[in-house]
This record gives structure tokens, C-alpha cells and sequence, in this order.
């Protein structure tokens, strides 16, 4: 990279519907515009297809308007040119479970020409399982652990307290309220026993499972527990199955919610499931945010939770196999029943994650990326 | 200080002798001033002989008390808040409401009110200082008992419903399971819950005859909807009597007993299998419109059988406490608890399969064996503090 780079473009690629669709994807993606923000005093372009553009404006609302970055979103790629591209976009078709990574395409080409964006690239894959290994071009650079402590305001040690419970619950309502969740306006977050499944109502993202041990816990075993998505709701297997059987009450979507949100939710709930068969991230962003909080969270066996596991093999004790419900079942009861030991374990490993993986190292693993890619042009 | 007790639309007569018996716990109370507590009951209109019949029920259990006829309006929201703009009530998403209406002063020359909840209602606001006596939920166990299907009004009543109740002084409950819904799904405050005795039915004022032996007679408290699981209820009876060396009567007793005749062409009855309607084409019926129908059936009853789903003040379970009878439904907590608590002798059977619900009946037939009749239920207990709550916000 020119040592005068001072203008970065990142450009959503057509294709960036579907990856709004994979929630690890669009948070790396998201993850490594906030990365190259603090890498120096850059001014970010962003332009993404706009049906994007309100989803990805409110994430980078949250996400940078701390870090006194210079940015702009819009749906028009900028005339004027930029010394570094970023291209996001993700693999489609039919074997996407095989070929679906969270692509960053770093082009490093000549700032004066946008046609040049055939030039080859670099892609850079979140994770070690999610890489193409014929691709000479991919390097590998892990997303870090996420971190959402910072949007409540919680001590280090991401403990809840009354205190913090009462502010994260008031936010839910206030939320719910904005949005027409009258159900939710008045509810008392802060009393009530739930669980936050991460991930989407799409097959992969196994939501469908986590509503049925729900069920099962509601309608069989009559305990007192609701699950909470952020998956939009729609046509999704969940959102059918809930209708359906008349739980609406107890499965309920925040669809998309701000950050902020989304950590009061997590903050408050008695832990937090990712059941996916599959991410194309390092771990779970879904694991990291509720960690980030205090909060456990169970995570389905896959790919992405072995290399996971791989350096942190304490972590063996929330995952589950992602088509065992009972198995789910059982170690929710487990997790709500001696909570103070699963928080301890998962802040443990969010806290050694992240000073592994740090943001400053993630951006700097970025911009060594895209020094690769413009030696290699 | 007078207490409106109001009963739901189309109550039935379990919701009678429940204000009967809390109206006998209220009687032994004091105000926070000392003065007296005076109960009205509003009784919503039925057919000019049904009222009267029915107000001279609740006379004869509470003789201190005054029955008014009660009618539950529905009106605009926004009209509401014209007529009681005094009234601080939060009606954010909901367009109607329904208020008591007894052709006087419409219970607003009461203290206060304790509503009898009722989801399928909607919005009740607590234009007066109000407590809310929730029996269960069971909507969120049961929902085909209550709903066609998600997009049945039901789903918007029950949402206008809960969101009064939050806003009431307090939630009373009988139970911990129906403490933990009322908070977990009613997202009921945990400072507005309150813990209530138990209400049970009267005794039997009739004199006590000797029972003459005969064969073992099971009486069926059902009621005709999904929540009392009708076809597999069927289905382990005849499975029951089918492993019976001796003859059993079945009584089926309620004041919807008639419907489960056959001849009568419920329709709720026609999708069973023929050989359930046979079966239940042998049974008896009682159709019992007041306690002391239901006491003459019980007068010769073994035990007492309840099929509810998700009842969570069983109804069987309260007269076999009050009838010191055995019991016989299915394992869930507040049937559980309710048991122990009232020392009755239960067996329960798990899930609500057909083969369980025959093994548990063929075990209490062999073994029933009568408990001491539980005398507890008109006790004032926790009701001192529904009371001060009540007092206070009246006396603000």
C-alpha cells in the first residue's frame, strides 16, 4: 500500500443481497471497515446496492460514530479516485455450504480507472475452514472477537447488575415501543428467564431447532422461557413453525436491532444459543457479542467452532450438536441453572480472544493484505 | 370500603363459587381505616330466570354480599379517556376496551375492583384502583382450547388484556407455575404479583346419606374444547374399561355435560372415531348448573377425573379437596402442588397419551382411598394485602 494512502472505497458488490442475508459475513465485512478506520486518519467511501444501504448505515452509525472517523455511505460508487478498494461480495450457488466465505476482495489497482476492478485481487477469507486453498490469492485473516460491552457501559469483568440490567431493559422497551412491539413496550426484560438465538431464519443458521427446544420447554416441560431472534420475520422455517403452533408469545423476533440493542438483549438474557451448522467466521459473532456482555452462549458444532476450540478447548463445554435438540435442551437446563460458572468460562475465552485478535491487529493483518496485492499487481 | 368482585362474560358456575369464596375472605377483613369490607359482585346478565337463579346461589354461599347485573361494554378507547379523564392509563395500541356497565353507577362507586381475567376479554382498564385474579394461562399451553389459529382475535384481545393487567395495582395468583407465566409470559411486574389462598367450592349443605356399595363410579369433569384433550380422554377410558374384570359408571358432570351425548350433536363431537362415540354413548350425564347439582353427583362418586391440559386451578381437583374424593389428571406443577397443598389424594398420569390416562384411572380404582375433606379456601391470608393495595391507591 502507497504510503500516501489516504482515501479508502469500499464498494458492495451486487451480490451483497445475499450476503446481508449471512449475518457472519456482513459483520466481518462490517468488522473490517471499522478494522482499516483506526489502522489512520483515512477517509472511508462506502457504496453498497440501496436496498443495503439503512441496514448497513445503522451498523456503522454505532460502529464508528465513536471512533472519529471520516466516512460517507451512499449507492453510487465515488467519481473521484481512491488510492485503496475494498470489493465485499460472497460466493453464490448451490454448493455455497462448501464455498461460502466472507470475502473481502482487496484491489489494490489504479485509483483513476473504476473499470480496472478485473485486476486481480486478494481475497481474504475469516477463517483458516472458510479459505478456497487452491486460491493463491486468499490469506487468511481472522475476524477478532467482538465486543459489545463498550455500547452499555459495562466494567471490565462484563458482569451484570441491577443497575446495568434496569438500563439495558429500559432500552428494550424503548425499543420495542419505536418499533410496534407492543407486545414487548412494557415487558420487564430484566425479570423475565430467556434465551437470544444469533443467526438468521434461513436453514443453515439451524433457527428452526433452537425454536423447537423452546417449545419443548414451554408446551412440554412447562417452563417458564422465551427465545428471542433477530431474524426478520417472514417465510423463515422459525417464523412458520412459531405461527403454526400459536407461540408467538414465546418465540419472538427483533428483527435487525441497532447494536446497542442487540447487547441489551443479550445482556439481559439468561444465555444466548448460535445453533448455525456453519459460519464463514472464526468462531461465532453470535458467541463473541454475548460474551462481550456477559452472557453464555451455547454454539452448535461446525467447522467454524472447531477452530474455535482449537484454541480454546474450555469452550467444549457449550457446544452441542446442532441437530440434538435434547442434547440443546439439556444444556441450556444445565447453563440456566449454574450460570455463574458458563459466564465465567465464556468471558475467559472472549478476554483471551481478543488480545489475540484485537482490532489494531486485525486492521494491520488488512493492510499487510492489501500491501500483498499491490506487489503482486 | 366496597369491593367490586367482577366475573367475566360468559362465566360459568365455577367462576361463581370462586367470588363466593372470595367474598367470604374479603368479609373477615378490615380496611386500613377499620372500617368493614363491603363485597359487590357483578354478575354479567344471563335470561331473566338463569340471573336470578344464579344470584340466589351466590346469596345462599355469601349471604352478606350484593349481586348487580353486569354488562361489559365495549367502547373506544378514545371515548374512555373522555369519560374518565382523571384516569392515567396507558392504551398505546389499544382501540377498545370494555368497561362494566350495571345500569347504575357502573361500579364506580366501588373502592375497588377485582376483575376475574379473562384473556379472550381484552383490554379491562382499571378505571377504578383494580386487582386481577388470574387462574392461569393456559393460552400459552393450550392455545387450540382458544384460537383458531395465530390470526384468530384472540391473539390482539389477549394482547389488550395483558397490557391492563401491567398496569394493575396487583396480579393475584395461587400458585408459584402461575406466578412464573403471569411474569414470564403475561410480562407481569414482580412487585404487582401476589400470592392468594386457595378458593375452594362450598361444602354440601345437604345432609350426609349412607352410601350404599356398588360399583366403582368415576366422575368426569370435562369441558367441551381442546384444552380437556376430549379424543384421548375417550380413548383411555375405553381402553380403561376395557381392562376392568367388574363394571365401572362413568358420570360425566359440568354444565356442559350434555354436550358429550352423541344424540345431542355437539359439533365439536362429530369428528371423533365412531367407536369413541359409542363408547361415549354409554356414559352418563349430568348437566350441573349450580354446586348442589354437583354435590348430588359426588354423593356417590369414588373418585374424580379431570382431563384438563392446563387448568391451573383444576377444577375436579378443588371439589375432590372440598369432597375429601381421590383424583385422577394429568402431571403438571400447579396440579402437583395444588395436590399436596390440599392433601388430596392424587394420582397423575405423564403427557396426555391415551395409555397413561387408562393405567392411572385402572390405579386409583383399585387403591381410592377418601381423604380428610380440605376445609382451607376461606382463609383471608394474602388478600389483606390485595386489600391495602387497594385502600391505598383509593385513598391517595
Amino acid at each position: 500500500m502507497p504510503d500516501d494512502v489516504r482515501i479508502i472505497d469500499v464498494k458492495f458488490g451486487d451480490s451483497s443481497q445475499n450476503l446481508f442475508q449471512s449475518e457472519g459475513a456482513v459483520r466481518f465485512a462490517v468488522e473490517a471497515i471499522q478494522a482499516l478506520a483506526r489502522s489512520g486518519g483515512h477517509h472511508l467511501r462506502i457504496a453498497s446496492p440501496v436496498q443495503c444501504l439503512p441496514n448497513l448505515r445503522g451498523q456503522l452509525d454505532i460502529l464508528l460514530g465513536e471512533e472519529g472517523v471520516s466516512w460517507s455511505l451512499t449507492a453510487q460508487e465515488p467519481a473521484a479516485a481512491a488510492n485503496v478498494q475494498l470489493f465485499v461480495e460472497t460466493d453464490q450457488g448451490d454448493t455455497w455450504l462448501q464455498h461460502a466465505k466472507a470475502t473481502l476482495k482487496v484491489r489494490s489497482g489504479n485509483p483513476g480507472d473504476p473499470t480496472s476492478r478485473s485486476s486481480a485481487g486478494v481475497r481474504i477469507a475469516a477463517a483458516r475452514h472458510a479459505a478456497d486453498k487452491s486460491d493463491r490469492n486468499v490469506s487468511v485473516v481472522r475476524n477478532t472477537a467482538s465486543d459489545l460491552g463498550p455500547l452499555l457501559g459495562l466494567a471490565k469483568e462484563k458482569r451484570r447488575t441491577p443497575e446495568s440490567l434496569r438500563r439495558s431493559a429500559g432500552l428494550l422497551r424503548y425499543h420495542a415501543s419505536m418499533t410496534g412491539q407492543d407486545y414487548l413496550g412494557t415487558f420487564p426484560f430484566e425479570e423475565a428467564e430467556f434465551i437470544v438465538a444469533t443467526g438468521e431464519d434461513l436453514p443453515l443458521a439451524n433457527l428452526v431447532r433452537a425454536g423447537e427446544m423452546a417449545a419443548r420447554l414451554v408446551r412440554r416441560h412447562r417452563q417458564n422461557v422465551k427465545l428471542f431472534t433477530f431474524a426478520a420475520p417472514g417465510t423463515g422455517l422459525l417464523t412458520r413453525r412459531a405461527q403454526e403452533e400459536c407461540l408467538t408469545r414465546d418465540i419472538i423476533a427483533m428483527p435487525s436491532p441497532p447494536p446497542d440493542v442487540r447487547a441489551a438483549l443479550l445482556h439481559c438474557a439468561t444465555a444466548a444459543i448460535h445453533p448455525a451448522f456453519h459460519e464463514t467466521t472464526y468462531g461465532a459473532f453470535g458467541f463473541f457479542d454475548a460474551a462481550s456482555v456477559g452472557t453464555p452462549c451455547l454454539i452448535a458444532d461446525g467447522p467454524h467452532t472447531r477452530e474455535l476450540l482449537e484454541d480454546e478447548p474450555s469452550l467444549a463445554d457449550l457446544v452441542f450438536a446442532p441437530y440434538q435438540i435434547d442434547q440443546m435442551q439439556r444444556l441450556y437446563t444445565a447453563v440456566a441453572q449454574d450460570r455463574e460458572r458458563y459466564v465465567n468460562l465464556a468471558t475467559a475465552s472472549h478476554a483471551r480472544v481478543l488480545r489475540r485478535r484485537s482490532g489494531a491487529r486485525v486492521a494491520k493483518a488488512l493492510v499487510e493484505a492489501a500491501k500483498a496485492a499491490s506487489s503482486r499487481k | 370500603m366496597k369491593i367490586a368482585l367482577l366475573l367475566p362474560q360468559g362465566e360459568n358456575f365455577d367462576h361463581r363459587w370462586r367470588a363466593a369464596s372470595l367474598a367470604r375472605s374479603l368479609e373477615t377483613l378490615t380496611a386500613p381505616d377499620g372500617s368493614k369490607v363491603e363485597v359487590v359482585i357483578g354478575l354479567p346478565v344471563a335470561s331473566g330466570e338463569v340471573w336470578r337463579n344464579q344470584e340466589a346461589a351466590l346469596l345462599r354461599q355469601a349471604p352478606f354480599v350484593t349481586v348487580r347485573h353486569l354488562t361489559w361494554e365495549r367502547v373506544q378507547t378514545a371515548v374512555i379517556e373522555r369519560m374518565y379523564p382523571d384516569r392515567q392509563i396507558d392504551f398505546t395500541g389499544v382501540e377498545e376496551a370494555v368497561i362494566p356497565r350495571d345500569w347504575g353507577w357502573n361500579f364506580m362507586d366501588c373502592d375497588g375492583w377485582i376483575i376475574f381475567g379473562d384473556c379472550g376479554q381484552g383490554a379491562t382498564p382499571p378505571l377504578r384502583p383494580t386487582a386481577v385474579l388470574v387462574r392461569d394461562l393456559a393460552a400459552r399451553y393450550v392455545p387450540q382450547a382458544f384460537a383458531q389459529n395465530i390470526h384468530d382475535v384472540f391473539w390482539a384481545r389477549q394482547l389488550e388484556a395483558l397490557r391492563m393487567w401491567r398496569q394493575a395495582l396487583a396480579v393475584c395468583v395461587s400458585d408459584d407455575a402461575t406466578r412464573s407465566d403471569a411474569a414470564g409470559y403475561g410480562g407481569i411486574r414482580a412487585d404487582r404479583l401476589v400470592k392468594t389462598p386457595r378458593l375452594l367450592p362450598p361444602e354440601n349443605s345437604a345432609p350426609e346419606t349412607p352410601r350404599k356399595p356398588r360399583e366403582f363410579t368415576l366422575v368426569w369433569m370435562p369441558r367441551m374444547n381442546p384444552g380437556h384433550n376430549i379424543e384421548a380422554a375417550l380413548e383411555g377410558l375405553r381402553k380403561f374399561l376395557a381392562g376392568r374384570a367388574s363394571p365401572a359408571r362413568i358420570i360425566i358432570a359440568g354444565d356442559d355435560a350434555r354436550r358429550f351425548d352423541p344424540e345431542e350433536g355437539d359439533p365439536a363431537m362429530a369428528p371423533l372415531p365412531a367407536q369413541l362415540k359409542r363408547l361415549a354413548a354409554t356414559l352418563e350425564y349430568e348437566a350441573c348448573l349450580s354446586e348442589d347439582d354437583l354435590w348430588d353427583v359426588l354423593a356417590n362418586a369414588d373418585a374424580i377425573w379431570s382431563s384438563a391440559l392446563a387448568d391451573g386451578e383444576n377444577e375436579g381437583l378443588a371439589w375432590a379437596a372440598r369432597a375429601g374424593l381421590p383424583f385422577v389428571g394429568m402431571r403438571y406443577p400447579q396440579n402437583e402442588t395444588m395436590a399436596i397443598e390440599l392433601g388430596v389424594n392424587a394420582i397423575f398420569h405423564d403427557g396426555p397419551g391415551s395409555s397413561a390416562i387408562a393405567h392411572a384411572l385402572t390405579a386409583q380404582s383399585l387403591s381410592a382411598t377418601r381423604s380428610k375433606p380440605s376445609r382451607c379456601g376461606d382463609e383471608a391470608g394474602g388478600w389483606s394485602e390485595v386489600v391495602e393495595r387497594l385502600w391505598g391507591a383509593s385513598n391517595a
